[in-house]
């Protein structure tokens, strides 16, 4: 037992954490401005891997990590502009094209990287250049917090910068205002004037922007190389973590922190030697579990109002 | 008065030609004029296609052929409500446009946000904004209020400042007293015809022959897609519009005999009922319908009629109270249970409670039944059966389709709506609750619908109605409950003599009755 | 005028379709001609490749069968309005159901078969009904869960395989080998009876949809379930037991997969059925007996990008690009709308002259 708490609460773990919650922010946050515009898009996961191979394809072509960044930034806005088009002018139903997307990036990066490696299962062939790692001088030398800003990828300190331009974009800007009239009733929005297209392209601009930098994450920060079907459900995880915050900003993220410490946790369990196989759906098993209980105290809420008329 | 002089019409509409993609052609060749500073009204039977035209004038819909001229000049680019508020074009939807989760500054500055240092939302200035120009108006809004608990008074008067502040010359308004209660009506008049003092044009449209006489100069009327004449209203009758209108003389009156109540059939004792965010919805709701008996519950929309339905019909489950059916107390029953019982439910939003759009007519006509004998075995249905019964009642009540296979949402609203009462009349049912059983139906399927009510009453079966339509109610019922913030607050066991004026006054809560008058025992 | 606006949608449907197809087939012969450096070798292997060999063509068939199975269970789950993709593990799941009764119990030849393949649809059974419940009972979105509850499937799966079924006496986590009384037999090549199995799965799944009472249920609570409650139908039951179902065939496609298809267990991740099944109900246009047809299809794209990968420099993954055009395009509402607006406008003037006449 104390074995496992040690590991728990091991820098280590803190570390761990923060790296998976890096991902899950950057997804969470693009399915943050998703929803809020009113238009949720499962090809999230697909945005986040295919971004991912073309951040290690723009990196090793020009051997810049900045290079490989903007080329993921750039598809990441590609990808889910295409999605906007599909889903608003030719009125495909948005799961299925979420759907579509995925399978695209899934099989899609897999061909790509088969073209350009010979080989379908990993970019080690084609070494590319990674984001550099930062430590927070001052701060890094606090006892015990000084854990949370040691040796991070430059990806994690931007992706603080994301949450709160997202904040900030939603609540506080005549373009969030905007996203948020779109999204609770766009006949309202387009009533007044407001071209409901346009707000939700530049939403989905945002958000495929944002996604973009995960993927490269992915592949320049957490990892540095890319395997086929690397994201393993974080895209969907992103989602949940979403839905759970409520689709705000601070929820969202809070929610992430949660998803990302269960990650971890099985990781703790791997070194317990409980069973592979388990701990592989742990992180899974929890998002489920937590989509359960929030479900489940909004349902007994809404009961007990019934209950005490 | 040059300016004036440049153009007559401030706006023409020539030769507008609309077809929708199920093929039914809304409008034909309408031609449709205003002139400066005058209220004219647009008026049709549902579904003549007034709002289709207004939707194209304000760009929500495409124009398949014909020519717009705003102020003498030809305009062919109003392709969304942006284009069209920036020509001066704003229009108040008869299902408000509003967002209810934000404020009331919020909604009014939506799209014209003022920003503070180039980036953010100024929402001091908006509030700022908001009472301007509810001041220069002179309409009384709250700018910080949520939209969702405003009434339903505050939230046109909004949708009104929202036209006003983008600088609208012509003002749409899509039937505005529908929701509104009488007093509320009055205020609204008040305030259009002050507007037109101010120099802005209306267009006013509605059905309503009285308000059209009362408040508008010039009445364009439209039947079947085509304008069938404009008239200054002062040198036309009411009797012509409605003439021009339907193409014969409405049929105000539902045949209707005396009625000879019988048993009761359903009881409601001591109902209460809270909702789930807390707030008191029914209080103490007490009452009889007895069988051969149409009991009418009058009420402007919102004072627990909804919830009430719900209830009766076991939708909602209640705690203190009871609700009676045949002798049965339906607390604990399910809906299958209450309907066997025999309750038959026409709901007030058929699309979202009254059929599976996506299903066939014949599948939607069986869903209270498809479980029943000769309807199904232990898990087959019978398509026979099916067929016959559906293909029987499409022609007892002359529902227009090309074969019960047809899914259902590719009829008009009118059809939709008789497959509805088709299923809940056919049912054999001894309680019949019927919630705004007419509401956006043609006259023809509402002079159908009603008289098929009366039929149900000979027959002996006990109707509840619930209308916000004053005249039906007081057509159809033979008694009537007033219902008034989730109380009954007036009760007349005969209502053949009683007034819409007098039931004007209990519905907004002037009048109330006491206990011993409102009490069922006699 | 109902009947004719009625050949108009079928016309327009029917073109929609084949347009899809030949959309996607152009983007995936460009494809070939911009990446492989024998082009025309790969284009013959893929389009022609199928229908070289017998064993070739046979693996239309096997192909075909997989995705078939999924594609009803997807169907099922769409017709009670749920976008479930347990589908894809439920597969998993009943090919571990399957594999327990194949290789730790020994009956008579068939009656083994038939009892491995309940044992798969039972287990697929189970993985519907989690995310059906949290959506009916809570109000959960089935996708996210559905999706989550993939990943869970195929670790527990594993955790089976690896505990109870695994073959000890080779080093790939592999099961024991099936024992030939429970392995479904061939028709011909590599095609095998599975593929029966899944044409009367799909002859079941229509008379079930439109000719039972559940089916009529599911039907009416997935168009408007609230409308359904209204009409006293138990809401929660049905789309409950309608994943249930779904997933139960997609457990017994598992369960026919590896029978038919494998001599042992030896899936190591997901199988990507799943999804395809939602690919095949789309293109199907939610019919199941067109499924038939739509499975075939894919079967062969398949057997073709399978050759293609063999024998040339093209990757086989090819195929997802031509799924994904498929699937948005068929599910696409605005494409061809114009046409079927242009065609209802003429039919509807057409009436108008004769009904004036």
């Amino acid at each position: 037992m104390n074995l496992i708490l040690d590991t728990l609460f091991s820098a280590n773990t803190v570390s761990a954490t923060i790296r998976v919650l890096t991902l899950l922010t950057y997804g969470s946050m693009a399915a943050v401005i998703n929803v809020t515009s009113g238009v949720n898009n499962i090809g999230l996961e697909g945005i986040l891997l295919s971004s991912a191979l073309i951040a290690v394809i723009g990196s090793w072509a020009a051997q810049s990590w900045v290079v490989g960044m903007l080329c993921a930034v750039v598809w990441g806005i590609a990808i889910s502009l295409i999605f906007g088009y599909l889903v608003m002018e030719l009125k495909t139903n948005n799961i299925l094209c979420g759907l579509a997307i995925n399978m695209f990036a899934s099989g899609g990066t897999v061909f790509l990287l088969s073209v350009l490696t010979g080989q379908k299962g990993s970019s080690i062939s084609i070494p590319h250049q990674v984001a550099p790692r930062f430590t927070i001088p001052l701060l890094s030398d606090i006892p015990v917090l000084g854990v949370l800003f040691t040796d991070y990828s430059f990806f994690t300190y931007l992706s603080l910068f994301v949450i709160l331009f997202v904040y900030i974009m939603i609540k506080k800007t005549p373009l969030g205002l905007k996203i948020r009239a779109v999204g609770l009733n766009p006949n309202s929005a387009s009533s007044v004037g407001i071209g409901v297209h346009k707000v939700r392209y530049t939403a989905f601009a945002i958000s495929g922007a944002i996604a973009g930098l995960g993927g490269a994450y992915l592949t320049m920060g957490y990892f540095s190389s890319f395997t086929r079907d690397m994201t393993a459900g974080i895209g969907f995880m992103s989602i949940a973590a979403c839905n759970m915050g409520g689709a705000t900003t601070v929820g969202a993220f809070l929610s992430s922190i949660l998803f990302a410490f269960a990650n971890v946790f099985s990781n703790v369990m791997q070194s317990l030697q409980m069973s592979v196989d388990l701990i592989n759906g742990f992180p899974y098993f929890i998002t489920i579990i937590t989509l359960f209980v929030i479900g489940f105290i909004n349902y007994q809420r809404k009961k007990k109002w019934e209950l005490k008329k | 008065m040059t300016e004036e002089n440049a153009y007559e019409n401030i706006l023409e509409m020539r030769n507008i030609t609309k077809i929708y993609p199920n093929g039914f052609m809304a409008n034909k060749n309408i031609n449709f004029s205003v002139r400066k500073g005058e209220i004219h009204a647009l008026s049709g039977e549902n579904g003549a296609g007034k709002t289709t035209l207004m939707k194209m004038l304000f760009g929500l819909e495409k124009i398949d052929q014909g020519e717009v001229y705003i102020k003498g000049e030809k305009v062919d680019n109003i392709n969304s409500p942006m284009d069209a508020i920036k020509h001066g074009i704003g229009m108040v939807h008869q299902h408000f446009m509003l967002v209810d989760k934000l404020t009331v500054a919020e909604n009014i500055v939506l799209g014209i946000e003022p920003r503070k240092f180039g980036v953010f939302t100024d929402l001091k200035k908006a509030v700022k904004m908001t009472q301007e120009v509810a001041q220069k108006y002179n309409l009384n809004i709250d700018p910080y209020e949520k939209v969702g608990n405003l009434s339903v008074g505050s939230k046109q008067k909004l949708e009104i400042l929202k036209a006003l502040i983008r600088g609208v010359e012509i003002l749409v308004l899509d039937e505005p007293t529908a929701v509104l209660t009488p007093q509320e009506t009055d205020e609204l008049f008040k305030e259009l015809i002050e507007f037109k003092k101010q120099g802005h044009t209306i267009i006013f449209i509605s059905h309503k022959l009285r308000e059209v006489k009362e408040l508008c100069d010039r009445i364009t009327i439209i039947r079947a897609g085509q304008v069938m004449g404009v008239y200054n209203v002062d040198e036309v009758s009411e009797q012509d519009i409605s003439r021009l209108m339907v193409g014969r003389d409405v049929i105000l009156k539902t045949e209707k005999g005396p009625a000879h109540p019988k048993d009761v059939v359903l009881e409601v004792d001591s109902l209460n009922y809270t909702n789930s965010e807390g707030v008191k919805i029914l209080n103490g709701i007490n009452f009889e319908l007895r069988a051969g008996q149409i009991m009418g519950i009058a009420g402007v929309e919102g004072n627990g009629q909804s919830e009430l339905i719900e209830i009766i019909t076991g939708v909602t489950k209640y705690n203190y109270g009871k609700v009676i059916l045949h002798n049965q107390e339906i607390k604990n029953k399910s809906i299958r249970q209450i309907r066997d019982l025999g309750m038959s439910h026409i709901p007030q939003d058929r699309m979202k409670r009254g059929i599976a759009a996506n299903c066939s007519i014949a599948d939607n006509i069986v869903s209270d039944r498809y479980q029943k004998k000769g309807f199904s075995g232990k898990f087959f249905i019978h398509p026979q059966k099916i067929a016959e019964v559906s293909d029987k009642l499409i022609q007892d009540f002359k529902i227009f389709c090309s074969s019960a296979l047809q899914p259902i949402g590719s009829l008009s609203g009118g059809n939709i709506q008789k497959v509805v009462v088709a299923r809940e009349l056919s049912s054999n049912p001894s309680v019949i609750v019927a919630d705004q059983p007419t509401r956006g139906v043609d006259v023809g399927a509402t002079e159908f619908i009603r008289a098929e009510l009366v039929s149900m009453r000979d027959a002996g079966a006990g109707v509840l109605l619930i209308s916000a339509d004053l005249n039906e109610i007081l057509e159809l019922s033979d008694s009537i409950i007033v219902m008034f913030e989730g109380e009954i607050v007036a009760y007349f066991p005969d209502s053949s003599t009683l007034t819409e004026e007098e039931l004007g006054l209990y519905m907004l809560g002037l009048k109330k009755m006491n206990a011993e008058q409102v009490s069922f025992q006699v | 005028m109902g009947d004719k606006l009625r050949k108009v949608n079928l016309l327009v449907d029917l073109t929609k379709v084949l347009l899809t197809i030949f959309i996607s087939l152009v983007c995936v012969t460009l494809l070939i001609l911009l990446v492989s450096k024998d082009p025309m070798k790969a284009i013959s292997a893929f389009y022609l490749g199928p229908f070289t060999t017998l064993r070739r063509f046979s693996q239309i068939f096997q192909l075909a069968t997989p995705i078939m199975f999924t594609g009803l269970a997807v169907t099922i789950m769409l017709k009670a309005g749920l976008f479930n993709m347990g589908s894809e593990g439920a597969f998993f799941f009943g090919g571990i159901g399957a594999t327990c009764i194949a290789v730790n119990m020994s009956m008579a030849p068939g009656i083994h078969t038939i009892a491995a393949l309940l044992a798969a649809a039972v287990f697929g059974g189970l993985v519907g009904i989690i995310p059906a419940f949290l959506r009916a009972k809570y109000d959960i979105n089935e996708l996210v869960v559905s999706i989550m509850m993939n990943y869970v499937m195929i670790s527990i799966s594993m955790f089976i395989l690896n505990y109870y079924l695994r073959d000890m006496s080779v080093s790939a986590r592999i099961s024991k080998p099936f024992p030939e009384s429970a392995v479904i037999p061939r028709i011909f090549g590599t095609a095998h009876f599975g593929f029966v199995i899944a044409v009367v799965v799909a002859i079941f799944v229509y008379v079930f949809l439109y000719r039972s009472k559940l089916g009529y249920e599911i039907r009416i609570s997935g168009s408007n379930g609230l409308f359904a409650s209204y009409s006293g139908i138990k809401t929660l039951k049905v789309i409950v037991l309608s994943q249930v179902i779904g997933c139960a065939i997609a457990g017994l496609g598992g369960g026919v997969e590896v029978l038919g298809s494998y001599k042992a267990f030896s899936w190591e991740g997901a199988t990507g059925y799943g999804f395809d099944g939602m690919v095949v109900a789309i293109i199907a246009r939610q019919n199941p007996l067109f499924a038939i047809l739509a499975a075939l299809f894919m079967g062969y794209l398949r057997a073709g990008a399978d050759i293609m990968n063999r024998t040339s420099d093209v990757a086989l993954e090819v195929i997802s690009v031509v799924q994904a055009i498929m699937i948005v395009l068929v599910a696409a509402e605005a494409f061809l709308s114009k046409w079927r607006h242009k065609l209802t406008v003429k039919k509807a003037g057409i009436t108008k002259e004769a009904s004036a006449s």
